[in-house]
């Protein structure tokens, strides 16, 4: 005797194979979704750590001697003040360059004034801005200090907005899941209506109906959004080779933690589940109008 | 049939009027009363509305009005999943067999048992030996598309009484075997009635009627009579 049950319902290639590939796809979409959220997560946060441990003392005054003078002595108040790691003139050069990106790389005449900037770096909790600012001011240095912390909240809420808008993005993929999933078991219980009624006569309930769908579809899920999964992996790490060989690339690299993985392995697993149980809730629901009356 | 029950029928119509979609009834007012143990014939001319009746009773339809009770209690006010699980206790063979073409014989055969949820492996010797006392032994592993229309039937016959059902319901079930064989399922049917289960059949087959103490029932201008052999 065959030592394993042949499935009731037999596998068939007219529903499955649109089902698969619709839900690797699926899948490949929400693991890339989820791969940059957490990647730009990490990097928007890596940013404003940057952003919040450095600030800019900014020299106002226009005269060019005063200038040099004010700068001296705030470079001498800054070594002093707690909370300040380092202080550094910028040099007119590096001065020139932090501007390229607004106003290019034209070679700007040495009659206009370019403001004087003081980079700092700072231990945030030791500082005291208002103290700083107030010392400035007794020292008659008109200065503009920027901790830019406002740069920091503006970064850290747009990150905020666009995970939001990632998140929601998942929902719809897994909302297509359960589209698609329904859908294809309409189609299954179509083709096998013969099936359905031979066991609504031996006495098969709607549950053990439901069952078989969600027997059927389970591993087909999961393969499915495995499958999503390792191809999403594969596009990261050719984005990261594409974006270790190019000479226009910044910072933003790909790298993917142990937690990421299990993330994005947890995904599969829902997608997965979720195609198997709308298989068995549609299906049960749907022999109750399918079968006769009784 | 219009006799007034006192006792508590295994199978009741009270009433019962059927009729497919809009097309006319195909009964009217149908009464019916079949006991414990009970073994009847069901006759009729082609298209009189034997299988009709039978679904009824097996119920793969419901009446148009009128009550249809199985045990005492009436099927068409219960609840979807009794009624389901109460199809446990009815062996049925239909006129179409309705045979599941990729499962084997023997999985066809144990179907209603894997239905209810039952360990097939501990039935596997009397599914065995159930093939064996119908003459396909040797077929377990054999799909149905393979098989003859007398094997399919007997698959049927065997997949109906495999669950040792209070209720045996056959239509036309010798439609497609030998005589010989006719008598030998035949004799199933008994030996299960003698066991306590309850058999109704419907055939044109007159040597399976004649052979046996039966009760008989014949359907004739949309009302069951009470009838002899045809
Ligand atoms: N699904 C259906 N839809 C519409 N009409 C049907 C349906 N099934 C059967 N009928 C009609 O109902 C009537 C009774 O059919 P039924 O199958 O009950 O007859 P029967 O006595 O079993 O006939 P036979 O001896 O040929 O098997 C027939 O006129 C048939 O055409
Ligand atoms: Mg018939």
């Amino acid at each position: 005797m065959t030592d394993k049950p042949t499935p009731i319902l037999p596998p068939g290639q007219s529903e499955e194979r649109p089902l698969f590939v619709i839900i690797v796809i699926m899948s490949f979409l929400a693991s890339v979704t989820m791969i940059v959220s957490t990647m730009g997560l990490r990097q928007s946060s890596a940013w404003q750590e940057d952003l919040r441990s450095s600030a800019t003392v900014q020299i106002t005054a226009a005269d060019p001697v005063e200038k040099d003078a004010q700068i001296t002595k705030a470079l001498d108040i800054l070594k002093t003040t707690p909370g300040i790691l380092s202080a550094e003139k910028l040099t007119d050069a590096q001065n020139r360059e932090l501007l390229t990106p607004w106003i290019g790389s034209l070679d700007l005449p040495d009659d206009i004034t370019v403001p004087a900037l003081i980079r700092i770096k700072t231990d945030k909790s030791r500082l005291n801005p208002e103290a700083l600012a107030t010392g400035f001011a007794k020292a008659g240095i008109s200065a503009e200090f920027d901790d830019h912390s406002r740069r920091a909240k503006n970064l850290a809420g747009t990150w905020r907005r666009l995970q939001f808008a990632l998140g929601f993005m998942l929902l719809l993929m897994i909302g297509a899941t359960v589209a698609i999933s329904g859908f294809a078991t309409h189609s299954v219980l179509n083709a096998r209506q013969n099936i359905i009624s031979v066991l609504g006569q031996v006495g098969a309930t709607d549950k053990f109906v439901g069952n078989l769908f969600v027997k059927r579809f389970l591993s087909l899920g999961f393969k499915a959004s495995m499958t999503g999964m390792v191809l999403a992996l594969l596009a990261a790490a050719l984005f990261t080779i594409w974006q270790n060989a190019a000479t226009d690339a910044d910072g933003l690299k790909i790298s993917l933690q142990l937690s990421d993985i299990l993330r994005l392995i947890g995904l599969s697993v829902v997608l997965g589940t979720v195609c198997a149980f709308t298989a068995g809730y549609s299906a049960r629901k749907s022999v109750r109008t399918h079968r006769p009356a009784l | 049939m219009e006799q007034e029950s006192t006792y508590n029928p295994v199978i009741r119509l009270d009433k019962v009027s059927m009729r497919y979609g809009r097309e006319a009834e195909i009964f009217s007012d149908v009464n019916l009363a079949l006991e414990k143990k009970s073994f009847t014939f069901l006759t009729g001319a082609s298209g009189a509305g034997k299988s009709s009746l039978l679904k009824l009773i097996y119920m793969a339809l419901s009446p148009t009005r009128g009550l249809v009770s199985l045990f005492g209690k009436d099927v068409t006010a219960m609840d979807r999943s009794d009624r389901q699980t109460l199809k446990r206790r009815i062996g049925v063979v239909s006129q179409d067999f309705a045979l599941i073409p990729h499962l084997t014989v023997f999985e066809n055969v144990t179907l209603p048992l894997r239905a209810a949820g039952l360990p097939v492996q501990k039935f596997t010797e009397d599914a065995k030996e159930l093939l064996q006392w119908v003459g396909l032994g040797e077929k377990l592993d054999i799909l149905p598309p393979t098989l003859s229309g007398g094997e399919v039937q007997r698959v049927a016959i065997a997949r109906a009484v495999i669950n040792k059902p209070d209720i045996l319901i056959a239509d036309e079930p010798t439609g497609n075997v030998d005589p010989a064989m006719g008598q030998k399922l035949l004799r199933l049917f008994t030996e299960m009635n003698r066991n306590g289960t309850t058999v109704i059949i419907a055939t044109h087959d007159t040597s399976l009627v004649s052979g046996i103490d039966a009760d008989m029932l014949r359907i004739r201008d949309k009302r069951l009579e009470k009838g002899s052999a045809l």
